[in-house]
Formats: C-alpha cells, structure tokens, sequence
C-alpha cells in the first residue's frame, strides 16, 4: 500500500489526521453507442447516424482483438454489454468512492480528429460529445472534470469549440490524440493552443485509433502497446521544436498514458542536439528540458515495475523535478492503476501526496 | 598604444604580451589558431574587423576550435524565421557544431554552465600588429 494511504474507514484515507482524497487525471466513459449523440446533433449529421442500417461508427481501438481477456478490468465489465465505462454508478463506486478520489478527470477515446469523415461532421461530433458529457457525466457527478473533445483537423472550427465548451469550469483541459502522422507543434494548430491558453485549459495528448509505433502496427498488440511511448515523445518534442511554449508562454501540458521512465532519455538527448543544432530553430529560446520541466506534467499510469524499486524512484530523480508527475488509474482498461499500490515505497512519503493529489490540484487550480 | 607602450604595460601588469600576426594577414570572417605561451588560442576576426581570442580546444570533447567557423549568431523571435544577430558573434565548433559567444566565452545554449565555458583573452591591435596578452 502507498505509504501516505491509511484506511481509516471504506473509502476514505487520511494522512496525519487530515482526508486525503485523491485526484485521478484518466479515467474513460464510453459512449453505449455512437448513437447515444444524436440528441446533441443538428442536421445534416443528426441523420447521418439515425441511419439504422447497423453500422456501428468509427472504430476505436487499432486492435480488434487486443486482450485476450477483453480490454477492460473484470469489475468494469456491464451485466448487459454496454462497454466498460459506460455507466456513471459504476464509475463512482469502483473509483470514485472505493479510492476517495476527488475529483477523477474524463478523458475522452472519442476522438474525431482520427476520423476520416467530412472535417464539418467531425466537428460537430466533437461538440455533440462535449454535450454529452456535460449532461450525462457532470451534471450526475460534481466529482467529475472532463476533457474538451475536438476535432483537431478543423484548428479554428476546434478553437470555437474550446471557447464554448471552456466556458464550463468542469472542462478542465483539451484532449488531443497521440498520434503518429503528423506533429500538433505546427503554427496550422496554434488556434487550438491559443484557445487552450485563453481559456486557462491544460492541452492532453492520450493515445488513440491514430496510435501507432516506428514500424506502423505491427501485428502483436503487446508489440504495438510496448512501443507506442513514441507518439508522446514526438509531439512533445514537436511543442518545443516548434516554439509552442515560447509562442504561447502560459500554456500547460498534460501527456496521459505516455508512461513517463523515458523522460530524462529525451530530456538529455534534446539538450545536447539543441547545444549543436539551436541554429536550425533559433525560436526556441531555453534548453528542451526547462520547458519540458516547467509546462508539463506526465500521469503516473501505466507504471513501470523494475525489480528492484530503488531504481524506478532513481529514475524520477533524475527527472528534476517532484512536480512532474500526476496519479492516474485509466479505469476501466486492463492496465488500470490503483492508488493503493501503483506508487512503491521507495518514493517518500511526501513525495507520494504529491504524485496522488497536490501536483494534479495545482497544475489544474483544483 | 603604440607597441613600445603597449610592451611596457604589459610588463608593469605581468601580463605576457605576444604579437599573433599582422593586421592584414587576418581577413574578417576568418578565425586561425595559434600556440603561444604554452596555450591554444583561438583568434577571431568579425565581419566588423575586430578581433577575439578564445582559448582553442572544446571543452566538449577537446576539438580544435579554430578548424570551425565564425557567424553573427542566428536568431528570431518568430516561429519559422531566422536572422543574424546585430551584435552577437558565435564560434562553432568544427566537430558538433556547439557555439560559444565571442565575447564571454560561453555557450549561448547554456550560458550558466561554467565547465562549458572558454578562456577569453585580451587582443590588440597596436602598430599594425594583433597582440594577445595572456
């Protein structure tokens, strides 16, 4: 158990006398059915999706198959079908309340940016979701914060849609898929992060259908799952590359799900290519790594379990900062995380309220 | 200074004075090494006609410096553009292509890294001739 969670009684843990709830940066609530939208969809797209021809709408997972246990943890899985996730009662007693976390941020997999569809229809489904998730996941549950759902393609028509949804302090952040044929650092998607800023929204990258790894998906999903830190890698360094965070100078960034052990890798690679290549990006005005300490924040989930503890806690040091890291289940997938047991206990106490609850409170002003 | 004047503050100083080169044999643009007084130096002369001596090795990886090139240091405060500094001039070193300020010495990528930093020296031009003192 992590050492700062003493349960006094079910569901609530306290440190030295005083609630420490958790703060959860990734949990998923599933949509039943595509059509679960067409109350929050105008024509022409409404009929688009009441077409009851059977199709079920865009595919999520690249994998069609990719557990042989299903993609959810067993308690997630519904009595009658529905996708794991797709039940607020379920979501609040088997995260909500069973780990006192306080608030639990959703994290959307609807991500129409990965959609090969019309560019207006996929901005209207990103709003459609966003009125979605207001009215059937925030306003059920004042536990809960969302994600702002877009449609990445369209940057402006994605920018209005941060304006509109932002202005609901229960968004507290702007979802975009980690993917791999082309980098969110280009000036053509500034309108996103200039909305984000103006809004005082964090940007996410989580991984998505667009996910992929160097060799494309290769044909064991263990292979594409192990691998697929790449695509946070190389829009992060895209966001520096590119003088995101000079051009936008209080913009935050959140990477959920990237795992998080490869940071100092990229942190000391980049610094020593900026020492021979800044000539090329002159924009860029700080070492890769200040701004990578100062503007962004990793999610705890998936851990990393080296045999010996002491060198995963190592690994953090070597990071600089006790900032950096956020607690995240990923409820309901396979992978989830418990805050009981994810943080092992050569990470110090203080170190672990940090990483459970203050470090999310203060880079989201919870 | 003539040099008469410029020899006898030295000596008063006790700073070794060596003559490098004369004025011409430098064009702007170049940088060339030299070894005197038991160092490696590095001598610079702008676009301006200045001149800079820094010391000559790497601190990176011990290349000689002066086998790399001089340039008004590349900047920009917009995305996607580029221009020359008005007043800011880099070696590059000729293996890795790090850049070091001519006047501090330091490199602009990390200039609170003492260890990444190079010896600069005071250069002269005195009766035609370039004199560093060491």
């Amino acid at each position: 158990m992590a050492d700062v969670l003493r349960e006094e009684r079910e569901g609530v843990f306290r440190d030295g006398g005083e609630r420490l709830s958790v703060v959860d940066v990734d949990v998923h609530e599933m949509l039943t059915s595509i059509r679960d939208l067409i109350p929050y969809l105008e024509e022409p797209w409404r009929s688009r999706i009441e077409v009851n021809d059977g199709f079920k709408g865009p595919p999520g997972n690249p994998y069609a198959f990719p557990q042989p246990t299903g993609v959810a943890i067993q308690d997630a899985v519904t009595d009658d079908g529905s996708p794991a996730g797709s039940k607020l009662e379920m979501v609040q007693e088997q995260v909500l309340d069973r780990y006192d976390i306080e608030p639990a941020i959703l994290n959307s997999l609807f991500h129409p940016t990965d959609h090969q569809i019309q560019p207006e229809f996929a901005t209207a489904l990103a709003s459609a979701y966003n009125d979605w998730i207001v009215e059937n996941w925030l306003d059920r549950e004042e536990r809960l914060r969302s994600s702002i759902t877009v449609a990445a393609q369209e940057p402006h028509d994605a920018a209005r849609e941060i304006d509109r949804a932002g202005s609901d302090p229960r968004f507290v952040q702007v979802i975009l898929p980690a993917v791999a044929h082309h980098v969110f650092g280009k000036p053509y998607y500034w309108p996103i992060f200039e909305a984000a800023e103006r809004n005082d929204l964090v940007v996410a990258f989580h991984q998505s259908g667009g996910t992929r790894t160097a060799v494309g998906l290769p044909p064991y999903y263990i292979e594409w799952h192990t691998a697929i830190s790449q695509n946070w890698q190389s829009q992060l360094i895209s966001l520096v590359a590119h003088g995101v965070f000079d051009r936008f100078e209080e913009l935050k960034v959140a990477m959920i799900e990237s795992s998080w052990t490869w940071v100092p890798h990229l942190m000391w690679r980049f610094d020593y290519n900026y020492r021979s290549l800044r000539r090329e990006v002159p924009w860029v005005k700080r070492l890769p790594s200040e701004y990578i300490r100062e503007r962004v924040k990793f999610s705890t989930q998936p851990m990393e379990y080296p045999e010996n503890p002491e060198d995963l806690y190592r690994m953090f040091e070597m990071i600089g900062s006790d900032d950096f890291l956020m607690f995240a289940t990923d409820y309901p997938h396979w992978d989830f995380d418990s805050p009981k047991q994810a943080l092992p206990h050569s990470f110090p106490r203080d170190l672990q309220r940090k990483i459970l609850r203050e470090n999310a409170r203060e880079f989201y002003d919870f | 200074m003539t040099s008469r004047e410029a020899v006898r503050r030295a000596a008063d100083s006790r700073e070794a004075r060596y003559v490098l080169c004369g004025l011409d044999e430098i064009p702007p643009g170049e940088v060339r090494g030299f070894r005197v007084g038991g160092r490696r130096i590095a001598l610079s002369r702008l676009d301006d006609g200045t001149f800079r001596v820094v010391a000559d090795t790497c601190p990176h990886q011990a290349a000689q410096l002066s086998l790399g090139s001089i340039e008004r240091m590349w900047v920009s405060d917009t995305p996607g553009t580029h221009h020359q500094s008005e007043n800011r001039n880099v070696l590059l070193c000729p293996w890795h292509g790090f850049e070091f300020d001519l006047e501090t010495g330091g490199d602009p990528c990390v200039p609170g890294r003492p260890d990444l930093k190079l010896k600069t020296y005071r250069v002269e031009v005195e009766d035609g001739e370039v004199a560093v003192y060491l």
